[in-house]
């Protein structure tokens, strides 16, 4: 009888806990955690995050129309001091609907720098980025076209890389003296989350020496901060940025033409001049990109095609860079609550890693090498062309679809390519299918 | 014996199913749709397509073609009645672009058809300078900025920067050789849009045509306007409200912001009553049908009732009052369909 009662209790408890678990503990499907944002519609990237308090909310959409404001030139008491020379007068003209550009010269820009082994030397009147547009009246630094070019690839169809034209005024930009990496904006998913991956779990991610000896050596992108400290970059193709507010001033300077404050004291621009960007607007599109969730994937954890592609993701070794899950850390100055202690399922390790020849386009950044690429965040890519059906794939758009990006891994990623030519098709397509859910 | 105990032995190992049952629910898809209901979704978005997006952006290119006809007659013979004739047309094609403003999700987010034709706000300091060098050549045009094009330049330019509006014989060469070329730009740019999404390999095609799951495509359709409801509410209304500035209202050079929003909500009751999204609502769940119904049917009560100047209404107590009351109507209708669409997934 007493044993009777133990298999009742048991049996009481056991599906207790783990329909407790199941609801409340990590969960792949809710790939951001509590910020999982659960529309998959063509806004999904548009949404604020999940478990926002409903002031959070409140500030997500006032820093909303902040993110969204197009820029114009300074103008008497209007206007706010667009260019001269620019890229894009809004954060939305190239991450449309928060989601990738398409590599056009309207959506996408050009890294530079002069043909050196070290990629890092910026080119002369024109430093490492290409301002292709300019109000009336200025010249852009140069213009820019953009062409492609077949290139055949062992055992798949013709792939084909960008041919970056610069035509600058008086100036002679062969492609022999400058290199030039097109870039197309990142998907803006999750990043107030990457941004709360502790230290530690990079620096335990990291095998720079590849210790391990699996030909896998991602590092951290070490950057000196302003304090005189080193913090790992987390953001950009190259991770050359620390934090969303650093990738926010960045953006609105290199890109837009728009000054910001140089601390958070004054307003005043690094000129001595009032900042075309305020402390106040600055604080608040950082924000907004803070409080970006991810979608929900398309299919349960359960299903077969989550569990058949994330075996894959395994036994490619495709999971030692893009890991699956990471853990945010705990902050009491964190932009907003739900950002700390969360489970999420980023798929990625926010190491450079060596990506071989075929991806190195000749310019370095920073500390991060040519050929060097951050893994990128895999969370939302299935809602790709639903959110923009021109995007494609990679930093500078080559990939027009999830195949051929894999196909264009190398350097330490080969393996996995090669392993992932040699699946069956249907093995192939499962691996896809689970992409596409994400 | 024998019986009792073979069912005691089994009694456990049921019981020890639940728990495999009970975790499934954590993370199984919600119960899927009936194939009746994917019917419905089905013809709920072909019906979107065909009887909203395409004739309203047929509307939109047509209206366009017009003020560019509009726009070359005042150039050619600039008078009141054909100044009167074209802002009357840019009117009308505003208010065809500004009702289509719940599905500019697809080609016009993202294929830049939105930004060239309603980028704002306008970059004055570079459409002063074209128009101050005569003649405006096509290739200074084309050095212009979307902020310095489409609808919010021709209204700059037709209702001029600031009040008083412009009398016919006051328009410049210049003026009326950049309206000519924006307007053409516009048809340009409107016929673009309705090509975008016309054919057998358009958008709307694939749109509508969403087999494996319809719900998806209504999911956008109602994500398109509860948009419409947020842009309204915090963008056309709300932060001119907060600034009290009437630069800040879309189309203040015309003073039209409340046609504007008028035509906003218009788009959202043709999306909701001309495609059968209504009832496929209704049926789904009757509360939240008849709450959206009332919803709505306020907060386009009180957007109609707004002053069709609402430059005049942010300087008194009683327009700002009137303002809040139709934010706050577009607000909790905003909420409701919020509720409506998250059922959708």
């Amino acid at each position: 009888m007493r044993r009777w009662l133990l298999w009742l209790l048991l049996a009481l408890l056991l599906p207790l806990s783990l329909f407790l678990w199941s609801w409340f503990g990590p969960d792949p499907q809710r790939a951001a955690g509590a910020m999982t944002v659960m529309n998959r519609s063509s806004a999904a990237f548009e949404q604020p995050a999940g478990g926002l308090t409903p002031a959070e909310r409140r500030r997500h959409g006032d820093a909303d129309l902040l993110f969204d404001r197009t820029h114009v030139p300074r103008s008497g008491d209007g206007g706010d001091g667009l260019g001269p020379q620019f890229i894009a007068n809004s954060c939305i003209a190239c991450h449309v609907r928060n989601g990738r550009g398409q590599a056009t010269p309207e959506e996408a820009l050009v890294r530079i720098a002069l043909r050196q082994p070290d990629g890092l030397d910026r080119v002369p009147g024109l430093g490492h980025q290409v301002q292709d547009k300019a109000v009336l009246g200025a010249e852009p630094e140069a213009r820019v076209r953009i062409s492609w070019r077949a290139v055949s690839q062992a055992a798949s169809a013709p792939l084909r890389r960008p041919d970056v034209e610069l035509q600058a005024p008086g100036q002679s930009l062969d492609s022999a003296a400058v290199a030039r990496s097109l870039r197309l904006a990142p998907p803006l998913v999750g990043i107030g989350l990457l941004e709360a991956v502790p230290e530690a779990t990079l620096k335990a991610l990291a095998d720079p020496e590849d210790a391990d000896h699996d030909g896998i050596s991602g590092r951290i992108h070490w950057l000196d901060d302003p304090e005189g400290g080193r913090r790992p970059g987390r953001f950009g193709w190259k991770a050359i940025t620390a934090s969303v507010r650093q990738q926010t001033v960045a953006a609105y300077l290199n890109d837009m033409g728009l000054t910001t404050p140089v601390s958070t004291a004054s307003d005043r621009a690094a000129d001595g001049r009032s900042a075309d960007v305020g402390n106040r607007e600055l604080d608040l599109v950082t924000y907004y990109s803070q409080t970006l969730g991810a979608p929900r994937t398309g299919r349960p954890a359960a299903s077969v095609v989550v569990r058949e592609g994330q075996r894959l993701m395994a036994e490619l070794a495709c999971a030692r860079c893009h890991v699956p899950q990471l853990r945010t850390g705990s902050s009491a100055v964190a932009a907003a609550a739900a950002l700390n202690g969360q489970s999420i399922w980023p798929y990625t390790d926010l190491l450079l890693h060596d990506m071989g020849p075929d991806l190195d386009d000749g310019v370095a950044e920073l500390g991060a090498a040519s050929s060097e690429w951050r893994t990128a965040p895999l969370w939302g890519i299935g809602l790709t062309r639903r959110i923009n059906p021109q995007a494609t794939y990679l930093h500078d758009g080559r990939a027009r679809s999830l195949e051929e990006a894999i196909l264009w891994h190398g350097g330490e990623a080969s393996g996995s390519r090669d392993r992932y030519l040699a699946l069956a098709p249907r093995q192939r397509q499962a691996l896809l299918r689970w992409l596409g859910q994400l | 014996m024998a019986p009792f105990s073979r069912s005691r032995g089994r009694l456990p190992s049921a019981l020890l199913l639940i728990p495999l049952l009970l975790a499934g629910c954590g993370s199984a898809p919600p119960g899927g749709p009936s194939a009746a209901e994917e019917d419905r979704s089905a013809a709920v978005a072909q019906a979107f397509v065909a009887k909203v997006v395409l004739p309203g952006y047929g509307q939109l290119a047509q209206r366009s073609q017009q003020l560019a006809e509009r726009l070359d007659q005042l150039a050619a013979h600039p008078d009141a009645r054909r100044l009167q004739a074209a802002r009357e047309a840019w009117a009308a094609a505003r208010r065809s672009w500004e009702t289509a403003e719940s599905w500019a999700f697809g080609p016009a987010q993202t294929q830049g058809f939105d930004t060239n034709l309603d980028d704002w706000p306008v970059n004055e300091k570079d459409l002063r300078t074209a128009l101050a060098r005569a003649p405006v050549s096509p290739a200074l045009f084309a050095q212009l900025t979307s902020t310095a094009r489409g609808f919010h330049g021709i209204e700059a330019v037709l209702y001029g920067f600031s009040a008083p509006a412009p009398r016919a014989e006051q328009l410049s060469p210049a003026q009326l050789r950049y309206l000519q070329l924006a307007g053409h730009d516009l048809a340009r740019q409107s016929r673009g849009l309705l090509q975008a999404w016309q054919g057998p390999s358009g958008f709307g095609a694939r749109f509508a045509g969403r087999g494996d799951n319809p719900g998806e495509a209504v999911t956008e359709i109602l994500q398109g306007m509860l948009g419409t409801l947020q842009e309204v509410s915090a963008e056309k209304l709300g932060k001119p409200l907060a600034s009290r500035s009437p630069s800040d209202l879309e189309s203040f050079y015309s003073g039209t912001t409340q046609a504007d929003v008028v035509a906003n909500l218009a788009g959202i009751q043709e999306g909701l009553e001309r495609t059968g999204l209504q009832q496929l609502i209704n049926r789904r769940d009757g509360a939240a049908g008849r709450a959206l119904v009332e919803d709505f049917a306020m907060a386009l009560e009180r957007v109609r009732q707004l002053p069709k100047r609402l430059d005049a209404s942010l300087a008194d107590a009683a327009g700002r009052s009137r303002i809040s009351a139709a934010i706050e109507a577009i607000d909790r209708c905003a909420t409701t369909l919020q509720r409506i669409s998250e059922g959708w997934g």
